[in-house]
């Protein structure tokens, strides 16, 4: 029974993963852990696969979205992958509590980060890099029209990701906020931009170190595979009802329940 | 000029089929081998514990006991994982067709690492 439960609460993870642009993996772990009592190293491996499962399909689609910048993509991406590697080996020494601790914490910092309002920070000119690269670009605004915008702090935003993949890799999280927050806020990039961007990159990320996991065996499929189709299944739906849903009362309810998760993960790291 | 415009997007539109497909194949395989280990008596509370069982002792055991529901998801995970990895070498294609070599670099360099970070889950 508590299999099928955890099916229903995947497709709910999902759901509301979607509904609120967060990855599944920021409720999936929580869930695994304080609930079901499941070894955290487990529940991170499950919560990464289902992360590249989402991201996969998500980036399917970014042909017809025009705000992926896929050259930039591919750069942030070096930083990603190698803090995933560095976050999966830091993952083999630190202890359990310190993982729930870090977690908790975590959860903290994106309830603190979902009330804040996040705003255009566009510059007109290109860092170094950017120009070299060509990395800035052009996509449609909300009135139809082509708007340009140009890419600073490039070393900056490097360094982000590379810390993003560290906590990826060590959390089982898609760090989106963290690129987010590194690519709209550090880099200039319209928030569009940035999310789409984010988005994209999040499988790759995640799949650094999930197939690490697989390949170590720490990707059980009696829970890896039922939370995988689950947050499949549950995103889909969010995204199809995204519009007709009230996203900002639900984002508040939410921000009241990270937290109070936030402080149950973080008690259970220092009992 | 043209058809070399015409070959690119018919590359970005592989990559897009490729991801799109391979979710499916694998959320199938996930879905049918969870199913069938679930009807057979699989436990997730067994998980409370962390034990160590490398990928290939695991293998050993589910062929012991002809757990085929096992073997139905690992080609799920395989799938799924190697999506990201596919998705970046077809970009790194990409890029060299289009002569963005250092670009193209960049891309292949993220192959390898991720490559590199998947042998590490089999040293450790």
């Amino acid at each position: 029974m508590g299999e099928l439960l955890l099916l229903i609460i995947s497709i709910g993870a999902g759901f509301l993963g979607a509904l609120l642009g967060l990855g599944g993996g920021i409720i999936i772990v929580p869930v695994l852990t304080l609930f079901y009592g499941i070894d955290i190293r487990y529940a991170i491996a499950a919560s990464l696969i289902s992360i590249v499962a989402t991201s996969s399909g998500a980036a399917a689609g970014y042909l017809k979205d025009s705000l992926t910048n896929l050259r930039l993509a591919v750069l942030l991406e070096v930083g990603t992958v190698l803090g995933a590697v560095v976050g999966f080996l830091l993952a083999s020494v630190v202890q359990q509590k310190h993982l729930f601790l870090l977690f908790g914490s975590f959860l903290m910092f994106s309830a603190v980060m979902m009330l804040r309002r996040r705003e255009e920070h566009l510059t007109a000119t290109n860092h170094p890099w950017a120009e070299k690269l060509k990395l800035d670009g052009s996509f449609p605004n909300e009135h139809g029209q082509w708007q340009t915008y140009k890419i600073q702090n490039v070393p900056i935003g490097l360094i982000t990701m590379f810390g993003a993949g560290i906590l990826s890799a060590l959390l089982g999280i898609g760090s989106g906020i963290f690129k987010v927050l590194a690519m709209d806020g550090a880099m200039k990039l319209p928030i569009k931009v940035s999310s789409a961007t984010s988005n994209f990159m999040i499988g790759v990320t995640a799949s650094a170190s999930a197939g690490a996991y697989f390949l170590k065996g720490d990707v059980r499929p009696e829970l890896a595979a039922p939370v995988a189709v689950g947050i499949i299944l549950g995103s889909l739906g969010g995204a199809k009802v995204m519009v007709k849903m009230p996203a900002a009362r639900i984002r508040k309810i939410f921000v009241v329940v990270l937290a109070v998760v936030s402080i149950q993960m973080i008690t259970k790291g220092l009992l | 000029m043209e058809k070399r415009q015409d070959s690119l997007f018919k590359l970005e539109l592989i990559i897009s089929q490729v991801l799109r497909t391979g979710v499916l194949i694998s959320g199938t395989c996930l879905l049918v081998g969870w199913l069938w280990m679930w009807y057979h008596g699989g436990d997730i509370y067994a998980l409370k514990f962390y034990e160590e069982h490398s990928l290939l002792e695991a293998f050993q055991w589910a062929l012991l006991m002809q757990n085929r529901g096992f073997f139905i998801c690992m080609a799920g995970f395989a799938v799924l994982i190697s999506l990201p990895l596919i998705r970046v070498f077809m970009t790194g294609v990409l890029f060299l067709k289009q002569k963005e070599y250092l670009l193209s670099v960049l891309a292949f360099g993220v192959f390898l690492a991720l490559i590199l970070s998947f042998s590490l889950g089999l040293e450790l």
